[in-house]
């Protein structure tokens, strides 16, 4: 067993453990800052791949914005839901099976395929020559510049639509 | 060297703890929760079959980046909206579960 492997294999196992955290801990709080570990462990895998760009834009926008985001909306939600109540719903015996079944058929249907044990190797490209090309490919007509103007609109129309809709149309009526 | 399998289980694995979340919990925020840990593990799979795909040819492929990139943007601007949401449906219901939130039932 190599060194990446071990790596690999201990990073995986703090991500799982803290994504199991995520969803069975009764404390929201708790919760949300598990998922900022879940979210640095799927950075640290985006290294491991060779997609630098991706971890650091994993650590920027999920560990920097959303997570942030999440935990001020739990805070502005605080003392509503009592720690000591039940956080699950009835059907959660029946969720771990489906779940079960579905891993279990995943884990079956890739395992048919020929290329499911190939080993990934390093790719040979010197320097940022990887960002680079991405840079290139989302602005060039001919490649992917369409997708990520219309991307950019979407960012524009939820960042409107979220302060619309998070506006306290009370303050209106006072005056 | 790590078996692109490895990474294939443990992104199905981390799928599927979300998909978990996303079902049973209660709380409107724990399920937005769930749904971020099932884009996180889609993002894992998409770079994993970049990397295959990349080596197999020889080249750097840009496609598998891309739709990551758009993945990334599309949980952003989904986290944006559905804290909203919850926020104005908080300040008129004084509630978050997601059971709820029944305005629109017949």
């Amino acid at each position: 067993m190599s060194v990446q492997q071990l790596i690999f294999l201990s990073l995986a196992i703090v991500t799982i453990f803290s994504a199991i955290m995520v969803v069975s801990l009764r404390n929201l709080l708790h919760s949300a800052l598990w998922l900022v570990l879940t979210l640095l462990g799927v950075a640290s895998l985006f290294a491991l791949l060779e997609a630098s760009f991706f971890a650091a834009v994993q650590i920027l926008v999920y560990i920097g914005a959303i997570a942030i985001l999440l935990i001020f909306a739990v805070m502005l939600t605080h003392n509503i839901m009592s720690v000591s109540d039940s956080q699950t719903n009835r059907g959660w015996g029946i969720a771990i099976v489906l779940v079960s079944i579905i891993l279990i058929a995943l884990i079956s249907q890739l395992s048919t395929w020929e290329g499911f044990n190939t080993a990934l190797i390093g790719l040979n490209s010197p320097g940022q020559e990887t960002v680079l090309l991405l840079g290139k490919g989302l602005v060039d007509p001919q490649g992917y510049a369409l997708p990520f103007e219309t991307a950019s609109v979407l960012l524009l129309a939820a960042l409107l639509g979220g302060v619309y809709i998070a506006f306290d149309k009370r303050i209106d009526k006072k005056t | 060297m790590i078996p692109l399998s490895w990474y294939l289980i443990l992104a199905a694995v981390l799928f599927l703890i979300g998909l978990y979340g996303a079902i049973v919990r209660k709380n409107a925020i724990a399920i937005l929760l769930g749904v971020e840990l099932m884009l996180n593990a889609v993002n894992v799979n998409l770079l994993a079959f970049w990397h295959y795909h990349s080596q197999l040819n020889g080249s750097i492929e840009i496609k598998g980046m891309v739709f990551t990139a758009i993945v990334i943007l599309a949980a952003a601007a989904e986290a944006a909206v559905a804290l909203a949401i919850i926020i104005s449906v908080f300040r008129s219901n004084k509630s978050i579960v997601a059971a709820d939130m029944n305005t629109l039932k017949g």
